[in-house]
């Protein structure tokens, strides 16, 4: 019995150690996030102007908000400390996003551009989940929105 | 590694793949195209909130200007005579910059906003063949005509130029910018026409692709 133990122990070691080395996209460390219970607000994310006539300098902004109600699934990382990033995809149409987020106070706020990632969550993980609802504002030129594009924002986890 | 091995490594590594979340997927944000946008003033406008630049509203105006002259008889065939207009418009919309010289020149501006690689707008004007006193009597539209300009611009936007009686184009309007000057209108005058007072209306359109 003590024999087959051993060998279940081992095997287990050998799987960490399998999973530890797996999917990891800044280093050894770094793990992607169950986001899967979050949710946003609307569909489809109205791009206005943010000024309605054009500047004779030109300001071609042009923004969307939204609300999301983010559902980070940390279990795995339970009781250890770790350093959460949000990733934004590059863009379907090339083009530069921005999206900027405010949090009510247990995420941090801040920005990303599209193909880049920043930090929203540092410090320990005492709950198996990270809820939050944030305000999201899209931002881009508006004159490259020519039609709909889906964003694919994401979530990865930094272990000391 | 046993075959018992390997299955309890399958089962435990799927077990905590998905407890860790690798099977996670992204949240999705669709954001919709950018709007389209036009916007035409000709003499008198509207704008709510402040000027333009301060984030101020563009609405609809009403209000058709005029531009007139009296051409005493001692005067009559003798040359160009300068009209001038009701419009009381001397400040650029857009930034209340003092643009205008009133009573002597109309304003026109405004702008053609959209998304993606369209093309730019079009701005023209639509004047009949003739102006009517009611009598029967007419003169050519093509007696009329404007000089462009504007306070600071070393080169008007729209140019100078003369009604022709139909429809001519006076501007290509480039896209997501804003467009104005200042229009100052004469009259020929070089016949002798019957008394009265002869009008006739010209329509200003902005047109989008």
């Amino acid at each position: 019995m003590k024999h087959i133990v051993d060998r279940l122990v081992t095997a287990a070691l050998l799987c960490i150690a399998s999973l530890a080395a797996l999917p990891t996209t800044a280093g050894a460390a770094t793990f992607r996030v169950d986001d899967s219970g979050t949710r946003i607000s609307a569909p489809l994310v109205p791009m206005r102007w943010r000024t309605l006539v054009p500047g004779r300098g030109s300001d071609n902004t042009a923004e969307g908000q939204a609300q999301v109600a983010l559902r980070l699934n940390v279990l795995p990382w339970l009781n250890q400390r770790g350093r959460i990033y949000m990733t934004l995809a590059p863009a379907p149409s090339g083009d530069t996003i921005r999206a900027t987020w405010r949090t009510q106070g247990r995420l941090l706020p801040g920005s990303v551009q599209s193909g880049g990632r920043t930090v929203i969550y540092e410090g320990a993980l005492p709950s198996p989940t990270i809820e939050e609802t944030i305000e999201l504002t899209i931002t881009a030129d508006g004159r490259g929105l020519t039609s709909p594009q889906s964003l694919q924002f994401s979530f990865e986890i930094e272990t000391p | 590694m046993t075959r018992l091995d390997l299955l309890f490594c399958r089962l435990t590594l799927a077990g905590m793949l998905a407890a860790a979340g690798i099977h996670s997927h992204a949240f999705v944000a669709t954001i919709g195209a950018g709007t389209r946008t036009l916007y035409l003033q000709v003499g008198a406008g509207t704008v709510t909130g402040g000027t333009f630049s301060a984030g101020g509203t563009p609405g609809n105006n009403s209000t058709i200007n005029s531009v007139s002259v009296n051409v005493p008889s001692a005067a009559l065939g003798a040359g160009t005579q300068a009209m001038t207009t009701d419009s009381t418009v001397s400040a650029s919309p857009y930034d209340n910059f003092a643009f205008c010289t009133v009573p002597a020149q109309v304003y026109v501006g405004g702008f053609y906003r959209t998304p993606g690689a369209a093309g730019n707008g079009t701005l023209s004007v639509t004047s009949p063949a003739t102006l009517s006193n009611g009598l029967g009597d007419t003169l050519p539209f093509t007696s009329i005509s404007w000089v462009s300009g504007g306070a600071g611009d070393a080169t008007a936007t729209i140019p100078s130029g003369t009604f022709t009686g139909a429809t001519q184009t006076l501007y290509s309007v480039t896209r997501n910018n804003w467009f104005e000057s200042c229009l100052a209108f004469n009259y020929a005058n070089t016949a002798l026409v019957p008394a009265g007072t002869f009008t006739g209306r010209v329509t200003y359109t902005l047109a989008a692709p």
